[in-house]
């Protein structure tokens, strides 16, 4: 039997929650590999921030909520989550409008994880 | 002939021009709704309507420029807006919150519908 072998994976969600599958999807594919307890970088860039804010009520429009599934990351023990800082203020948002802790970071921040990353998703 | 046109623009300004490319071509009585993830591109145009022409940024000087002195409806899909997270009442009074029975309305009403995606 082989030693467990950990990674470190970082998954870049870049899309809005409601128009496409996409920030479900990376989503899970986070969850699938907490659960295989490697170490993740859960970054969000661009329109990815959406996904975060708080306040949504997507069954109005017959959506998922996946705000309560980021508020359960760090049971995964998915700590390390990111936001690009210049896409909250694009937006017209802050940290206080985000339903988990993230760490906002620069470009060039999320530039030295992918470069210390094993894997790395982006979608 | 009334040539009144309802504009539906599903996608946020910010990283997507069908806002301005609808607006540009849109004409005084025409209406703007926006819907689904369109409805991102409110709070740019709340702060496009509130802050002074100094401290706008590129984007919400474009917008303004486009939206400011004409007379132009513009209205979003309230549960759109509502999903996302968005606050009504944080939103610029010149963006009217419509329900789905009211998109419906508006289709009668206007003898054209456009749909910028």
């Amino acid at each position: 039997m082989s030693e467990p072998h950990i990674k470190t994976i970082s998954f870049i969600s870049r899309k809005a929650p409601h128009s496409q599958g996409l920030a479900k999807a990376c989503l899970d594919m986070v969850l699938s590999n907490a659960v295989f307890e490697q170490n993740i970088n859960f970054i969000f860039m661009g329109d990815g921030v959406y996904q975060l804010k708080d306040q949504q009520a997507p069954k109005l429009i017959d959506n998922k909520d996946l705000s309560a599934a980021f508020s359960a990351l760090p049971l995964y023990d998915v700590h390390n989550i990111y936001v690009e800082a210049d896409a909250l203020p694009k937006r017209y948002m802050t940290a206080e409008d985000l339903v988990v802790e993230a760490k906002s970071i620069s470009n060039e921040q999320i530039a030295q994880l992918l470069a210390d990353s094993d894997v790395v998703y982006a979608l | 002939m009334s040539s009144s046109k309802l504009h539906t623009v599903n996608k946020p300004a910010l990283n997507n021009d069908s806002l301005v490319s609808c607006l540009q071509v849109s004409t005084d009585q025409d209406c703007v709704l926006l819907i689904e993830d369109g409805v991102y591109s409110a709070p740019m145009i709340t702060a496009a309507m509130a802050k002074d022409a100094s401290a706008l940024t590129d984007q919400e000087a474009e917008l303004k420029a486009l939206i400011g002195q004409r007379e132009i409806r513009l209205c979003a899909l309230e549960d759109d807006v509502k999903a996302r997270g968005l606050d009504p009442a944080a939103l610029s009074r010149d963006i009217d919150m419509v329900s789905y029975a009211e998109f419906v309305q508006l289709v009668l009403q206007y003898p054209k519908t456009i749909s910028w995606f």
